[in-house]
């Protein structure tokens, strides 16, 4: 991954730049010195003058009015807000006439910023008080004084809370609670920039000491970029909180969440007071110092370890999941031209060909036999098979965020709303989410014919969208929603990949890092803990396996569904040790027993967990209890002959599941199933179910 | 008559041609005329020089401003080649870092690999075995 940088010839503005801000994903703002404001198109690379201030309008920091995606409130949403280093913020409108001044503060107005909700804003002065205003610039209250001036100051996603910098510190304030104070020391010197990112809820800051430093909200230190010689002055996420930009002088440096640095360019554009990104996540623009506006591309992105926009679940032949696909330029993707022949025989197609597109290219997804990608405007979908008929839909705006693919369908991320779609292009349901931009990689999950996503108000909530498969299209008023609450917030969810509908399993991590697993569509959803300890989940894609990452190792629960009997838990769980797993590992996929495990450096890891299993599943699944049979009496493995028991008896394959208990020494249950076989063989078929569940609760 | 004449101030030269002035100081006057004419070429002469010497010496200034502005240039153009070394130099040392870590994490998914690699092939041997 690497930023392809590019700036005007000549500079447009005639003094230092100090703020940028992206209007669309092709359109951007910028303030300086010179009193003017400009917008940039970057698609015609245009610069007009929207309008030229008073003499003595020196602009701190801008901040657009949040896109909420809610069209239901009409206010007036294209306003610009403008901090002043004469202690003013200014309410601009988007043709460049100032609606509101407003004196904020003694000394210089540092920073403004809008609320996430869009309900008022925050400004924060030299004199050391951060204030927080109604949108139309009425105070409400002041809601800190100090004697040291506020450089920075952020809204916590939800609006409930703010972030501030004092000195070397950094203050976290809940607005409703008066006496809830974190501040914890961040810095050897000046903090001068910190962000905060919606979707993990992760701090960002940059100080006079040339580190940034990412943080949760409680002020633990999640990692550490390397020391610049000079003071960071910007820090930004990137939209899906994947990878992070910071400025300093004559220095950008692009980031993943681990602090590892992917690239770092020095332009001579001196120091970079603001970065910008755009809301796809692609682009980014940066205020400079000597009068340019730099804008720069992410380039490059592979599906190699590290990017999070491609996924590699699910999936037929393994070749092509070895594609690497490149973003060279902005409107072609690309394929690697270095080898041709294999790429023939990875895409069994006659020569390399290299897809073009009319827009720029944002996300791109493969799996599932599919390989999805979205530009600016358009979405395209890809068979493996058919390679260059594409099928198309339009995307409602050209803010895509994630892209998820399912056996069935597509889940459409934008910050307009989710869209799920089928191959075919259809759209099948926008179940209406609030606030899309905050969903992140954990807080939703995709199965062939559900959708799951986390409460973004109460986060330990989660609903569960039924999707219409199939050919009866049924309008998005009457899908039916499933509500799960658990006891605790909830971090990360995942919906199991197969089985019919009414045993669609939901596995989720709560904040303790604790491990359920819930059938979805009982009358009473009951939570089962698995284990407690879990990094990340992944179900496979084919079939009901589970997996999960320790600190030191890795588990597959084969039948998770065994949980509500903790001693076949134990006996159908498959555990493998691993060390060196670095700093937030997390788990890629699983296919066929092997499991791809993502390090902290980067580098994935495989490692072969439970090949016979996840096999013996496969032929449950397609209902062939002979080969299941012979493949647990050829390999005699006791993990395997419990699954196939357990599976046997949820299923009701009696003969099977008297053998393999019998194997595992669980005999009260052979003799169980020996009565039954004997005392009432006529009525096995309709009361097994029944009979299976007054076992299950003894 | 010569005396007389020389009461009024005339005077007889020698070709006998009567004359207002002395012979005397009429050769004195001619002698300083033609000094005096002799004076001023060689002043003329003289401020020839000087005005060429002027020239010479301005150009030879103009030069020297040159050259020292010249000079100047070169030196922060070497400052600044030195800093642009160090930057380079930077740049460089991240990309190194950067392939290094990327080399790193190719050793380490190929050591994961060939450890696959061998726990699949004793499953096979195990498998043949089997039959």
């Amino acid at each position: 991954m690497k930023l392809k940088i590019s700036t005007f010839k000549e500079p447009k503005h005639t003094a230092v730049v100090t703020c940028v801000c992206w209007n669309n994903t092709e359109d951007v703002f910028s303030c300086s010195d010179d009193h003017k404001l400009l917008k940039w198109n970057l698609i015609n690379n245009e610069c007009m003058t929207v309008a030229t201030f008073a003499e003595d309008f020196f602009p701190t920091s801008m901040n657009l009015f949040p896109k909420t995606g809610q069209s239901g409130v009409k206010h007036q949403h294209d306003v610009i807000l403008i901090s002043t280093a004469d202690g003013k913020f200014h309410i601009v409108n988007h043709n460049g006439r100032i609606e509101k001044s407003v004196v904020a503060h003694q000394g210089a107005c540092l920073t403004a910023q809008w609320s996430p909700d869009g309900a008022g804003l925050l400004t924060g002065g030299e004199d050391g008080f951060v204030k927080i205003w109604s949108r139309n610039g009425l105070l409400r209250s002041s809601i800190v004084q100090s004697d040291v001036p506020c450089f920075n100051a952020k809204w916590s996603p939800d609006s409930g809370a703010i972030l501030y910098t004092k000195g070397n510190c950094l203050v976290i304030k809940h607005l409703n609670s008066n006496s809830k104070i974190n501040k914890w020391k961040a810095h050897e010197g000046l903090i001068l920039c910190v962000a905060w990112n919606p979707n993990h809820n992760l701090i960002i800051s940059g100080g006079e000491d040339g580190y940034a430093k990412i943080w949760d909200t409680f002020g633990q230190q999640v990692s550490i970029s390397v020391k610049h010689d000079q003071p960071l002055t910007s820090v930004t996420w990137s939209p899906t909180g994947n990878m992070f930009v910071l400025g300093s002088y004559n220095l950008i440096r692009l980031c993943d969440l681990n602090g590892r640095s992917y690239c770092l360019d020095r332009p001579s554009t001196g120091s970079i007071y603001s970065i910008s990104w755009s809301s796809d996540g692609t682009q980014l623009a940066a205020a400079c110092a000597n009068c340019h506006v730099l804008f720069a591309h992410i380039i490059e992105r592979t599906g190699g370890p590290w990017t999070t926009t491609m996924h590699w679940a699910g999936g037929a032949a393994e070749e092509w999941k070895a594609l690497l696909l490149n973003y060279l330029k902005r409107s072609l993707i690309h394929r690697p031209s270095t080898d041709p022949v294999k790429w023939c025989t990875f895409l069994g197609c006659d020569q390399s060909d290299q897809l073009d597109y009319p827009d720029r290219v944002i996300q791109i997804a493969l799996g599932f036999n599919h390989l999805v990608i979205a530009t600016v405007k358009q979405c395209f979908i890809h068979k493996l098979t058919s390679w260059n008929t594409p099928v198309t839909f339009d995307l409602k705006e050209g803010s895509i965020s994630m892209i998820l693919l399912a056996e069935r369908c597509i889940c459409v991320v934008e910050r307009a709303g989710v869209s799920v779609y089928s191959y075919m292009g259809r759209l099948l349901a926008s179940p209406r989410i609030p606030r899309p931009e905050t969903i992140g990689q954990a807080t939703i999950s995709l199965g062939p014919d559900t959708l799951a996503v986390i409460d973004h108000a109460d986060r330990k909530l989660i609903q569960v969208f039924d999707l219409p498969t199939g050919l009866i299209v049924r309008s998005s008023t009457d899908n039916t929603v499933t509500k799960l609450t658990h006891k605790m917030t909830v971090s990360c969810i995942a919906l199991s990949q197969t089985g019919p509908l009414n045993e669609r399993q939901l596995a989720l991590l709560d904040y303790n890092r604790d491990l359920y697993v819930v059938t979805v569509k009982e009358t009473k959803p009951k939570m089962f803990k698995l284990g407690p300890q879990v990094l990340s989940i992944t179900w496979s894609s084919e079939t009901e396996l589970l997996v999960g990452l320790r600190a030191n190792s890795v588990v597959a629960w084969c039948c998770p569904r065994a949980a509500t009997q903790p001693d076949w838990l134990t006996l159908t769980t498959v555990s493998k040790d691993i060390s060196d797993l670095g700093r937030n590992p997390s788990i890629m996929n699983i296919e066929d027993g092997v499991v791809c495990v993502r390090r902290g450096n980067g580098s994935l890891l495989r490692i072969s967990l439970a090949s016979f299993p996840e096999k013996l599943l496969k032929h449950i699944a397609a209902n062939m209890w002979d080969d299941a049979l012979q493949l647990c009496r050829t390999v005699e493995d006791e993990t395997l002959w419990a699954c196939l028991a357990v599976l046997a008896w949820q299923y009701n394959q009696l003969p099977v599941a008297e053998e393999a208990f019998a194997l595992i020494h669980q005999y009260h249950q052979v003799y169980y199933i020996q009565h039954l076989r004997n005392a009432i063989p006529e009525k096995l078929t309709t009361s097994q179910t029944l009979n299976s569940k007054t076992v299950l609760s003894n | 008559m010569a005396d007389e004449l020389e009461k009024a101030f005339l005077y007889y030269d020698d070709i006998n041609k009567i004359r207002v002035v002395d012979n005397t100081v009429l050769k004195e006057t001619e002698d300083l005329k033609n000094n005096c004419k002799e004076y001023e070429t060689k002043v003329e002469d003289f401020s020839k020089l000087i005005t060429s010497i002027l020239a010479t010496m301005s150009e030879l200034g103009e030069n020297v401003e040159k050259q020292k502005m010249a000079a100047i240039g070169a030196i922060n153009l070497l400052k600044s080649v030195t800093k642009e070394r160090e930057d380079e130099q930077a740049k460089l040392q991240a990309e190194i870092t950067y392939k290094t870590s990327e080399l790193e994490q190719l050793d380490n998914e190929y050591d994961a690999l060939q450890i696959l690699e061998a726990t699949q092939n004793e499953t096979i041997e195990y498998l043949t075995q089997l039959r």
